[in-house]
């Protein structure tokens, strides 16, 4: 792998490449290009198809054929023909949550909730509107945009992740396969939606949460880590434990910057620093709402919305649902969000053939024998030793993660609405390919298996987003 | 026998074996889905009610109807009927089946499967669900739409046509090849021309970047198993047979 250390090497050993670019850009080009290896050709040909396949989906999906489209392209609307963000429930051409609205359908709108993905669409639209003089309420396409491009922007992050955690050149393809054609990860990109937004939110926080355990402590990982951070404020709440990942591997490598060098005055400098970026990109939102509702976080004012509009409405938990039950006893809610983890398209009524589940299932048993079999190796070659290593720790966060998402998830589900869907674990989703395939590369050795693998699992996904789209979509909506 | 002889023979094995999987896997068969929100269960099907849905099928081949049940959340034990008929001639049952409703999940399709109706395409049918032992507390309903989302049929609910449709599945006898050439057509009869073009070349775009995306993974395996070439054409083989096992396994589900 070409690493960044090794390029600086390089450069300096050259001596006057600093000047190369403008003196002699062929010759700085013709440098670079050699420089480029195999692995990323293939992660940027990865990046470019997962853009395109979103793109093409997000031509193909008719509108509102996917979860609560309406209502967040009704975001993007709003904020495209008033230049501002619509206020919950106090708009008269916006959605309201009872019929006491003068006009429009009676729904919860997403007002309450961060809006900047809304935002990036309606960009999007008054680009088309200047363009074209299409009417807002026809550009749906254009707000899609935010969503394809979001999904480009996490499969570079993963990508990225991978190159930090997965030493196996395979196992790094496998990962990048998978994670940029599941068929529910393109379908996310190919709507109006705030899952997208969140992902690449997501992704890129994680990617900088294993920088630190990884490299250990960096100004400008500080300046990146404030940004991505504030991005995370704006995503959906289903993403914020990925600010405790974070947390932890700020602490981790703070402590070691500290002990290796006794830096703590530059890390607290930096750390204010991380603070307020983050802040000021994301901070604006919460202090809007605090103003508007007296609710920063804009959960009760949905929740009072709901309850005025149904006091009678009881959670699963209000009926007795319990943790364990929603778990373990109702069959329901674990095979609706496995399943929409990996493929279920329109309003979560669209599936594959449910031998793919059974498949992927199956894919993911032998990767947990692979994980059980790499840590048992790993302890007994180095012992306690593997703890001062940042990639074991980073390891052991995402391992961490997956539970704790899950939790979240039924916790929602439990105390607030029953929504048995795959893309509330998102958070977790670069850690359960990450764990996947590092799983299924460390299961043999054997040169075969390995390439087995990459060609079978990662092939395999792509196909299935083909099948997924020309099997499953296109019939469904043009036949 | 040669190593490498063996291993061509083994590449073009799998190649002609992949290729005919590949066949086997695009006779998916068809569906034709009415669903949409919101949707809303009907009345308990008991005795001497009946709950009818009138079909035109859009292809030659009906085989098998996807009904969403409801259970009220219980366990029920009566027995259900489904007919299939055609209006023309109803005393002709073209399906008949028992369904236990001590069987059925809630809320989840359930797929009553029958051997495939040749000239189904165009022709109405009825299909008409009924209940000999359904007692109010011991039935279940289906989910409807209060809509039109079906204007090639209609709801009637003790023979009383209703406004609204089932929320159904239509599947039909799979027709291998040309199901891939019919869907594009399809697709692109629906958009305006210049709409199509567009949409022909974001086809091609992602396609052809699909195409690179799997030609470079094959090129980096390749350049892995560079120390010894036969690795990569025995992975190949390997990856191809797995792909058959796999196509043929999910071709025979059900659906």
């Amino acid at each position: 792998m070409f690493t960044r250390q090794q390029a600086a090497q390089e450069e300096a050993a050259r001596g006057r490449s600093a000047t190369l670019p403008i003196a002699r850009p062929a010759a700085w080009l013709s440098l670079r290009g050699k420089n480029i290896n195999a692995e990323a050709l293939l992660a940027a040909a990865i990046i470019a198809a997962s853009f395109f396949v979103s793109l093409l989906w997000a031509a193909l999906i008719p509108y509102d054929q996917a979860p609560d489209e309406f209502d967040h392209f009704a975001s993007a609307r709003f904020i495209a023909e008033h230049n501002r963000f619509p206020v919950f429930d106090q708009e008269p051409d916006f959605i309201h949550t009872t019929c006491s609205s003068p006009t429009g359908p009676c729904f919860t709108s997403y007002a309450a909730y961060p809006g900047l993905n809304y935002a990036i669409s309606a960009g999007f639209m008054k680009l088309q509107h200047a363009f074209t003089g299409e009417p807002y309420a026809n550009l749906y396409f254009a707000a899609r945009l935010t969503s394809v491009f979001s999904i480009a922007l996490y499969v570079f992050f993963l990508w990225k992740t991978a190159q930090l955690l997965l030493e196996n050149q395979l196992a790094r393809v496998t990962a990048l396969m998978v994670g940029a054609f599941i068929p529910q990860v393109t379908f996310i990109g190919g709507y109006v939606n705030a899952d997208a937004f969140s992902l690449a939110a997501s992704a890129a926080v994680i990617y900088l949460s294993v920088r630190l355990l990884h490299d250990g402590f960096s100004r400008p990982l500080a300046l990146y880590s404030g940004v991505a951070l504030g991005f995370l404020a704006l995503a959906r709440a289903n993403y914020w434990p990925l600010f405790g990942l974070f947390g932890v591997a700020w602490a981790f490598a703070v402590f070691r910057a500290w002990r290796e060098d006794g830096a703590a005055r530059r890390v607290l400098f930096s750390s204010v620093a991380t603070v307020a970026i983050a802040a000021a990109i994301g901070g604006w939102w919460y202090i809007r709402n605090f103003q508007l509702y007296g609710d920063p976080l804009g959960f009760d004012t949905l929740q009072d919305a709901f309850d005025a509009a149904g006091p009678l409405r009881q959670s699963p938990a209000d009926q007795g649902a319990t943790f364990t039950s929603l778990l373990f006893d109702d069959p329901v809610w674990r095979k609706f969000t496995f399943r929409s983890f990996w493929g279920v398209f329109g309003y979560m009524t669209v599936f594959l053939n449910s031998r793919i589940y059974v498949l992927i299932q199956a894919v993911l048993v032998v990767a947990g024998a692979g994980l059980i079999i790499a840590a048992h190796k790993a302890l007994s070659e180095h012992g306690r030793k593997v703890w001062q290593w940042g990639t074991s720790w980073a390891w052991l966060m995402l391992v961490i993660l997956v539970p704790t998402v899950v939790l979240l998830s039924v916790w929602t589900s439990l105390y607030n609405d029953f929504q048995p869907q795959g893309r509330y674990l998102y958070a977790a989703l670069i850690p359960v390919i990450l764990l996947a395939s590092r799983g299924l590369h460390s299961l043999w050795e054997n040169r075969v298996y390995q390439q087995t693998v990459t060609l079978f699992v990662g092939g395999g996904m792509v196909l299935l987003n083909l099948y997924a789209l020309i099997f499953v979509l296109v019939p469904l909506y043009y036949k | 026998m040669k190593a490498s002889r063996a291993v061509v023979l083994l590449v073009i094995l799998a190649v002609v074996i992949t290729a005919g999987a590949f066949a086997w896997i695009m006779r998916v068969p068809l569906s034709q889905t009415v669903n949409s929100e919101p949707k809303q269960p009907l009345f308990e099907i008991t005795a001497g009610r009946t709950v009818s849905q009138s079909l035109r099928p859009a292809s030659d081949g009906l085989r098998g109807i996807d009904v969403i049940f409801g259970t009220f959340a219980r366990s029920n034990s009566a027995t259900l009927e489904m007919i299939l008929v055609r209006p023309d001639d109803p005393w002709t049952r073209l399906v008949q089946q028992q369904i236990r409703t001590a069987e059925l999940a809630d809320n989840e399709p359930y797929h009553l499967r029958f051997p495939p109706i040749d000239d189904s395409e165009g022709t109405e049918f009825v299909m008409t669900l009924t209940s000999a032992n359904g007692m109010p507390g011991n039935a279940v309903t289906v989910w409807s739409l209060p809509f039109d989302a079906y204007p090639e049929g209609s709801l009637i609910t003790d023979g009383s046509r209703q406004p609204g449709d089932l929320v159904f599945n239509l599947h039909y006898k799979s027709r291998a090849l040309d199901f891939l050439t019919a869907n594009p057509s399809h697709l692109l009869k629906m958009r305006s021309p210049e709409d199509a073009l567009k949409l022909v070349a974001v086809y091609i775009l992602a396609l052809a970047s699909i195409v690179l995306v799997i030609g470079i993974m094959v090129r980096t395996v390749r350049r892995d198993a560079s120390k010894s070439p036969y690795d990569f054409l025995v992975s190949l083989a390997l990856a191809a047979g797995l792909f058959l096992i796999v196509g043929l396994w999910i071709a025979s589900d059900r659906f």
